[in-house]
C-alpha cells in the first residue's frame, strides 16, 4: 500500500472561457458566454440598483419580486403559464447593489426567453391583488423567521455591523412596511430599476450576432441609464454585542462581524487568504477546533461578504446552549491568534489551493462564469480582474499576510451577533464586546 | 377542401401543442466499466470541458440495513470516513483534499451511502488514493467515535429539533413502513449511537465497506490509462469481502386506515399539514409517471396545487407533493402550510379535491407536454458538473442494474401518457392508507 498521498505539483490549468462583448445601440453592454456543447442557456439583465436605494424599505425586493407576476398582456397566472410551458424559468432577484431578470431554458426558446425576460421587466402589472397575495406569502415567511435563531443573531449582527446604513435592512423591509407598500410606488421603483445602469449576459450556446439582434428588438428601446443617488460607505459599531434573545432555543446562533475591504482593494487577495484560514473551509482553524476537536457544532465559517459599498469578515456557527460560552471564548481566541501570529507556509498554502481550487470548480459551466462576470460588472472590476486577482494569490508568502492579519483581524473591531436563550447568551459575550444591546425582532426595529 | 370549424381547432390545437413540446436534446453520457478482481465496480467518464474531476464512491449501504437495536450506524458513518487510517491522520483528509483545491461531501440515505471528491484534474491521483484508504484501512477508535458523536448530535438538533416541523418526516416513515428496515431514518437513534461500542462499529465497517459491496465512478478531466492503472494499484490489492447480510424489506403491513397525529410544536409559526403515502419504488416503471404527475400538481406557479390552495383559494402559503424515491418502496408527500389566519381543515380538503380530480378526470395534453418540458430541463441542469454526471451513473449502474440505464431516463418520460398519469394517480392516492400529520404552533 502506497504511504503518501499522491499530490501533484503540477500547477493547475487554468482555463478563463473566452468571453464576447457588444452593445446594443442604446449603450447597453451585452457580454456572452459561448458554451457551443451545452443544451441550456441563460439571459440576465441585471442592473446596478438595489435596497441601498430603497427610500421605503423593502421596496426594490418587492418590487423585483412583482415582475414577473402579470404583465400588461398576461396575469400571472397567464405569465407563469407561458414560462412554464415550455420548462423555462424567468426569476426576478434583488439584493442590496443589485436586482436582475433571468431566464434560463433550452436553447431552442431562446427567441421566447428574451421576449419573456424583456416582457416582465418593461411591462409589469403591479395588480394590486397580486400584491396582496405576495404580502400575504412574505409575511408568513417572516414569521416563521422571527422563530430562527440563525435569521435571529443574523439581524442582530447587520444591525451593527452596518451601523445606520441600508445594508442594516431587512431585504423585504419589515411587516409593518410590507403594509405599507402601494402599487404606485412600485411603479416609482421600476422606473428608478429601468433607469439604472445595465448589463446584459448571455450564457449557452449562442451565436454573438443573433444574441444581439434579439435583444436589440427586445431591450433596444430601453432609456439610456442616468445617475445613481450616490450611497455612503457603511462603518460598524466595533465592540458592540447585539443579542436577539429566544427562550425556547436548543441552540446558540453566532453572526459575527470584522471589517473587510472591497475587491479592487490592495489586501484583498491577502485578506481572502486569511479568512480562508480562519474559517473559509473544511480544514479551517474554526472548523477544525469546533467541529473536528470539540463536537460542537455541525460546521463553522468565516467569509468575505463584499457589497459595492461596504464589506465585512462574517463568522458564522450555530452550537448548542451548553456549549455557547467555550465557542465564544474558542472564536475570540482564533480571531487573536489570526491577528498576531504568523501564519506557516502549509496552512497557507493549503488555503491558497483551496481558492484556486474553487475558482476552477466555479468554471465549470457557462452559467457559472456568466455570474462571475456580473461579480465583476457589478464592482465595476476590469474584465480581467479575477485572471491578475490569481496571479496576485500566487505570489503571496505569509510575511505579505501580516499587515492585513494585524489591520482587520481583532476583537477591538467586530460586532458581534448572538440569538439563543438569554441566561445562556449574555453572558458569553460580557467580556468579548464593551457595549451590550438587545434586539428584539417582533417589529424588526 | 372545407374542413369542419371544429376540426380545424383541432388541428390548430395538435400543432400548437407540437410546437411547444421541446424535442429531447439531451446528449448521451458516454463511459466505460469493468469490475476488478474483488468485485469492486468502476464507471469512468471522460469529460475535459472543464479541468475538474468528481469521484463517487457508492456504498451499498444505507440505514435500511442497519440492526433496529443500533440505528443511525450508516449515517455515522458518513461522518467516521473523514477521520483517519493507516496512512491518513486525524484531521488530515480534509486537509489533503482542501489543500489541493478540492470539495468533498458526503450523503447517506435509506438505500446507500455515497462520498465524492470533486478536485482539480492535476489531482485525481489523491482522491482515488483517499478512497482506497478508507475502503479498507480506517481506524474506528475511541477518539473518533466520540467526536463524531457529537457532531451527529448538534446535526440531530439543527436538522430536526430545532427546526420547525422537524419530526415530519420520521414520524411518517415510522407509521408507513412499520415492521420494514424503512421505518426509520438514516440520522437514526441519539440513543443506539451513544450506546454502541467500538467492536460493533468495527463489525458494521467490515460487513459493509468492501470493494464488492461499492461502485467507484471517475467523471471529468482526466487520462483513462492513468486512472486504470492508479485504480487497480490502490484497490486491486483488497481481497473480496465476504457478501453483506441484508434485511430483507419484506412485505407491507397493511395500514388499518387514515393514521392521523397532531403535534404541538413550539418551533412553528404557522399550522402545517403532511399527508404521505406509500408509492411505488424508484426502478417500478410506474416512477416516471408518478414524478411526471408530482410535476403536474406543484411544480411552478402554473402547477394545479399551487394555482389553487396559494394562488386562488389563498388557503396557503405552500402547498406540494414530492416523491421520495427508494430501492424497494416509495413514498409520496403532501406539504400544506396554512396561510396566516387559515386553517387548515381548507388545506387539507383542498390538497384532497385536486388528486380526486385528477384520478377521476386525468389530466390534458398541456399540462403533459409541461411536465416534460420541465422534466427535461431539469434533466440536463441536473447534470452539468462533473459530480452530478458522476452519481447518475452510479445510481443507473446501483438501482436500474445496468449504467446504460443513465441515458434511457429521458426516453422513458417521454413515453408516459396522460392515461398513465391518471393510472398512476389512483394507483398511489386511491386509497385510504396514509398517514396525516398535522402541526400546530405553540408558544414554547
Amino acid at each position: 500500500m502506497h504511504t503518501l498521498p499522491p499530490l501533484s505539483t503540477e500547477p493547475l490549468r487554468f482555463v478563463v472561457p473566452p468571453i464576447l462583448h457588444r452593445f446594443l445601440k442604446n449603450g447597453t453592454p451585452v457580454h456572452i458566454v459561448p458554451a457551443a456543447n451545452e443544451d441550456l442557456v441563460t439571459v440576465t439583465v441585471a442592473m446596478r440598483t438595489g435596497a441601498r436605494h430603497d427610500l421605503f424599505p423593502g421596496e426594490t425586493s418587492i418590487t423585483a419580486q412583482m415582475l414577473s407576476r402579470g404583465t400588461t398582456r398576461l396575469d400571472a397566472l397567464g405569465f407563469a403559464e407561458e414560462v412554464e410551458r415550455r420548462g423555462c424559468s424567468v426569476r426576478t432577484i434583488s439584493d442590496s447593489d443589485a436586482c436582475s431578470v433571468q431566464a434560463s431554458g433550452l436553447i431552442e426558446w431562446f427567441d421566447d426567453l428574451v421576449r419573456l425576460a424583456s416582457e416582465c421587466l418593461l411591462t409589469p402589472r403591479f395588480d394590486a391583488t397580486e400584491l396582496d397575495k405576495l404580502r400575504q406569502r412574505i409575511t408568513s415567511d417572516m414569521m416563521v423567521d422571527l422563530v430562527d435563531v440563525e435569521w435571529l443573531a443574523t439581524r442582530a449582527c447587520a444591525l451593527r455591523a452596518y451601523d445606520g446604513h441600508p445594508y442594516a435592512r431587512p431585504r423585504n423591509g419589515n411587516p409593518t412596511t410590507l403594509q405599507q407598500l402601494t402599487p404606485e410606488i412600485l411603479r416609482g421603483v421600476h422606473a428608478r430599476i429601468l433607469a439604472a445602469p445595465r448589463h446584459i449576459i448571455v450564457a449557452g450556446p449562442v451565436d454573438a450576432d443573433n444574441v444581439v439582434e434579439k435583444l436589440e428588438a427586445a431591450f433596444g428601446g430601453m432609456q439610456e441609464p442616468g445617475p445613481l443617488v450616490g450611497t455612503p460607505r457603511s462603518i460598524m459599531r466595533p465592540r458592540t454585542g447585539v443579542i436577539a434573545p429566544k427562550q425556547d432555543a436548543v441552540q446558540t446562533a453566532f453572526r459575527i462581524a470584522l471589517p473587510c475591504v472591497s475587491f479592487d482593494h490592495p489586501d484583498y487577495a491577502a485578506m481572502q487568504l486569511v479568512t480562508t484560514v480562519l474559517g473559509g473551509y473544511t480544514l479551517a482553524r474554526l472548523f477544525s477546533v469546533l467541529r473536528e476537536e470539540k463536537g460542537y457544532t455541525y460546521g463553522a465559517y468565516a467569509f468575505s461578504d463584499v457589497r459595492t459599498h461596504g464589506a465585512t469578515t462574517g463568522i458564522v456557527t450555530s452550537v448548542g446552549n451548553d456549549f455557547t460560552a467555550d465557542t465564544m471564548a474558542v472564536i475570540a481566541n482564533e480571531v487573536r491568534r489570526i491577528g498576531s501570529e504568523r501564519i506557516d507556509d502549509e496552512e497557507l498554502e493549503n488555503a491558497r489551493q483551496q481558492i484556486l481550487g474553487t475558482f476552477a470548480r466555479s468554471n465549470e459551466t457557462p452559467q457559472q462564469t456568466a455570474s462571475l462576470v456580473w461579480t465583476m460588472l457589478q464592482h465595476q472590476l476590469p474584465l480581467d480582474y479575477f485572471e491578475r486577482h490569481i496571479m496576485r494569490l500566487q505570489r503571496l508568502v505569509p510575511e505579505d499576510l501580516v499587515g492585513v492579519q494585524e489591520r482587520y483581524f481583532s476583537t477591538t473591531a467586530w460586532v458581534v451577533g448572538i440569538s439563543g436563550q438569554p441566561s445562556v447568551v449574555r453572558p458569553a459575550i460580557e467580556g468579548v464586546v464593551d457595549i451590550i444591546e438587545e434586539w428584539t425582532a417582533e417589529g424588526y426595529e | 377542401m372545407n374542413l369542419p370549424t371544429t376540426r380545424i381547432a383541432a388541428i390548430v390545437v395538435a400543432i400548437l401543442v407540437l410546437a411547444l413540446q421541446a424535442s429531447a436534446q439531451y446528449k448521451p453520457l458516454t463511459f466505460t466499466e469493468y469490475d476488478l478482481p474483488n468485485g469492486l465496480h468502476v464507471i469512468l467518464h471522460e469529460d475535459h470541458s472543464a479541468p475538474v474531476i468528481a469521484t463517487v464512491v457508492h456504498y451499498m449501504v444505507g440505514s435500511r440495513d442497519e440492526d433496529p437495536a443500533r440505528t443511525g450506524f450508516a449515517h455515522f458513518f458518513e461522518h467516521l470516513m473523514f477521520e483517519s487510517t493507516d496512512v491518513i491522520e486525524r484531521g488530515t483528509l480534509d486537509k489533503m483534499v482542501n489543500g489541493a483545491g478540492g470539495q468533498l461531501n458526503a450523503f447517506t440515505s435509506n438505500d446507500q451511502t455515497v462520498y465524492h471528491f470533486v478536485l482539480p484534474s492535476n489531482q485525481v491521483r489523491l482522491a482515488l488514493w483517499i478512497e482506497a484508504q478508507r475502503m479498507r484501512k480506517l481506524h474506528v477508535n475511541t477518539i473518533g467515535v466520540e467526536t463524531q458523536r457529537g457532531v451527529v448530535k448538534e446535526e440531530r438538533k439543527n436538522r430536526y429539533d430545532n427546526a420547525p416541523y422537524g419530526g415530519w418526516i420520521e414520524k411518517s416513515q415510522s407509521v408507513l413502513f412499520a415492521g420494514t428496515p424503512y421505518q426509520w431514518s438514516p440520522i437514526g437513534s441519539a440513543q443506539h449511537i451513544d450506546s454502541a461500542s467500538i467492536p460493533e462499529f468495527k463489525a458494521f465497517y467490515d460487513a459493509f465497506y468492501q470493494p464488492n459491496n461499492a461502485v467507484l465512478v471517475v467523471s471529468g478531466d482526466f487520462d483513462e490509462t492513468l486512472v486504470r492503472e492508479t485504480i487497480n494499484a490502490y484497490f486491486g490489492g483488497y481481497q473480496k469481502g465476504p457478501e453483506p447480510r441484508r434485511p430483507n424489506v419484506g412485505e407491507l403491513i397493511p395500514l388499518s386506515g387514515e393514521i392521523r397525529e397532531t403535534i404541538n410544536d413550539t418551533k412553528a409559526q404557522l399550522p402545517a399539514l403532511f399527508i404521505s403515502y406509500r408509492a411505488m419504488n424508484q426502478t417500478d416503471p410506474d416512477a416516471y409517471a408518478a414524478d411526471l404527475l408530482t410535476t403536474i400538481l406543484s411544480n411552478g406557479e402554473s402547477s394545479r396545487l399551487y394555482h389553487s390552495l396559494v394562488d386562488s383559494q389563498q388557503v396557503a402559503v405552500q402547498a406540494s407533493i414530492s416523491m421520495f424515491p427508494r430501492e424497494f418502496v416509495g413514498m409520496v408527500y403532501c406539504v400544506g402550510i396554512a396561510a396566516p389566519g387559515k386553517g387548515l381543515a381548507d388545506v387539507e380538503k383542498g390538497i384532497d379535491s385536486e388528486l380526486a380530480l385528477i384520478m377521476r378526470d386525468g389530466i390534458s395534453d398541456e399540462e403533459l407536454i409541461k411536465a416534460k418540458n420541465i422534466t427535461e430541463v431539469g434533466f440536463i441542469e441536473g447534470r452539468m458538473g462533473v459530480y452530478e454526471k458522476a452519481l447518475a451513473l452510479s445510481n443507473a449502474y446501483r438501482f436500474d442494474k445496468a449504467t446504460s440505464a443513465v441515458n434511457d431516463e429521458m426516453t422513458k418520460y417521454m413515453k408516459v401518457t396522460k392515461a398513465d398519469i391518471q393510472r398512476v394517480a389512483k394507483r398511489i392516492f386511491g386509497t385510504n392508507q396514509r398517514v396525516v400529520l398535522t402541526y400546530l404552533p405553540v408558544k414554547g
